[in-house]
């Protein structure tokens, strides 16, 4: 879809599902998926946009774009213009990529901010803190106070972020309940990884551009039901038995394996651990969709995240980062095997590609009703249809 | 010489070199200041501090010192 048209789509007004989507919040052995207008429809992806993205915590950027302090990084996300930046102290911030005074976009490429935040149209700078430190000539020519503009008043308007996982999740809306209260089940259940992650740079960062709308994406990562039939590549060694699914209604979902084997080079090198795990990981990995658009896999020496990010209501980017334990696993000896790991997952997510757009086809047929779930392997993704379609019907956050 | 700086003012902007800004507003600011002409000094002055901040030029504090002791500006 062009730039025009999409601007179009987003202008169509909600038109709201106050009770409408029950049939998902029956118990898995009797719900339905989410209908099709919820993949298809522009005024539904709206209501989306405002249910389940601005009013909870989403994923908008990651923390290793902003590296050293006085780094910024502009997003894009559901149009809404971010500054990511890392300040003077070494504090990830976010902010509206926004002048107070006109509301110019502020940042338009990542660079690194020497002084201030100068806006390129009237010049009023702002401080890598956001304080808005100059007005010029707001008084008339040569003065730059004026007894109606209140400098302190008037920063840049900071988005309410937290950085876990090396994600950077926003609250858009700005009255959502703290990060990790609202995370706290995966926070405890994953807290042995609550440790320095470091990205394997460059060759560790890919991008996938699927004709879907991005909840097939979470659906199509939660469970395992598809991996022996989409992944036959797995079946040597990871057999459907050896996953298990991992359902917390209301909070997060995804599926576990009993059986990872990490990378291994020809001469026998590998990426170091995360110190201190718990011998469940010494063969266990999981993978958890934390809702509404993050997507992670925790292993004993790497992790990764897919941040889903929403172009309209049938175009999705994932945008895939990988992070290591160790940093001995960052040096140059060890780029084949960051290589090799990241031509690995880059083949799985693209072999999932044609199903998720599959289904996304799937999703103009008139009479289809939702699907029938498996009651024994398709849980995982009912948690996620049970999540949002709470919300989109107007439970709670 | 105010033509000078003009083309000097000019080709720094055109090079987007911010502390080179700062020197050559400061020297126009300087020159009003010479003339008695207040206002006109002041707008130069602005200009320097906004390059300034731009730049990370530590001469930032003193433009700003500056402008507020001419009522311009506050700290």
């Amino acid at each position: 879809m062009d730039r025009y048209g999409d601007t179009l789509e987003r202008l169509t007004p909600p038109q709201g599902f106050s009770g409408k989507l029950n049939s998902v919040l029956q118990d898995v052995s009797k719900a339905k998926g989410l209908p099709n207008r919820c993949y298809v429809d522009a005024g539904a992806f709206a209501e989306e946009e405002r249910a389940l993205f601005r009013e909870g915590w989403a994923g908008v950027g990651f923390a290793h774009q902003v590296p050293e302090p006085g780094d910024v990084f502009p997003i894009n996300f559901l149009g809404a213009p971010l500054l990511l930046s890392r300040d003077s102290a070494g504090t990830v911030r976010l902010f509206e990529n926004v002048c107070r005074h006109r509301g110019m976009i502020l940042v338009e490429e990542p660079r690194k901010i020497e002084g201030a935040i100068r806006c390129p149209y009237h010049s009023w700078c702002y401080g890598l803190d956001g304080r808005l430190v100059a007005t010029p000539h707001v008084g008339g020519p040569g003065r730059n106070i004026h007894p109606d503009v209140d400098r302190g008043a008037l920063g840049l308007i900071e988005v309410p972020s937290e950085v876990w996982m090396g994600v950077v999740f926003a609250n858009l809306s700005g009255d959502a309940a703290p990060f990790r209260e609202a995370h706290a089940d995966l926070i405890a259940r994953w807290a042995e990884f609550d440790q320095p992650l470091y990205h394997g740079g460059p060759e560790s960062s890919f991008t996938l551009d699927v004709r879907c709308n991005w909840k097939l994406a979470v659906e199509n990562y939660c469970e395992s039901y598809h991996l022996p039939w989409v992944h036959p590549g797995l079946n040597s060694y990871s057999r459907l038995e050896d996953h298990y699914n991992i359902v917390e209604y209301g909070r997060y979902s995804g599926q576990g394996t009993l059986v990872y084997r990490p990378q291994l080079s020809e001469d026998g090198r590998r990426f170091g651990d995360f110190p201190n795990l718990s011998q469940k990981w010494d063969q266990g990995a999981e993978y958890v969709t934390l809702f509404p658009n993050v997507m992670f896999g925790v292993h004993r020496d790497h992790s990764y995240a897919i941040l889903l990010d929403p172009q309209n209501v049938g175009h999705t980017i994932e945008r895939v980062e990988i992070f290591y334990a160790a940093p001995a696993s960052l040096s140059e000896g060890m780029r084949d095997l960051r290589v090799r790991n990241a031509e690995m997952w880059r083949e799985v997510f693209e072999e999932d590609v044609f199903v998720v757009e599959g289904m996304q086809r799937g999703r103009g047929a008139p009479r289809f009703d939702g699907g029938k779930f498996s009651p024994a392997m398709d849980a995982p993704t009912h948690v996620f249809h049970h999540w949002a379609a709470s919300r989109l019907n107007g439970g709670s956050r | 010489m105010k033509m000078g700086l003009d083309a000097e003012m000019r080709a720094a902007h055109e090079a987007g070199d911010s502390h080179i800004l700062v020197d050559l507003y400061t020297r126009a600011a300087e020159a009003r200041f010479a003339d008695q002409d207040v206002d006109a000094a002041c707008f130069y002055l602005t200009h320097a501090r906004v390059w300034a901040l731009d730049a990370g030029d530590p001469r930032a504090e003193a433009l700003l010192m500056r402008l507020a002791a001419e009522g311009r500006d506050s700290i």
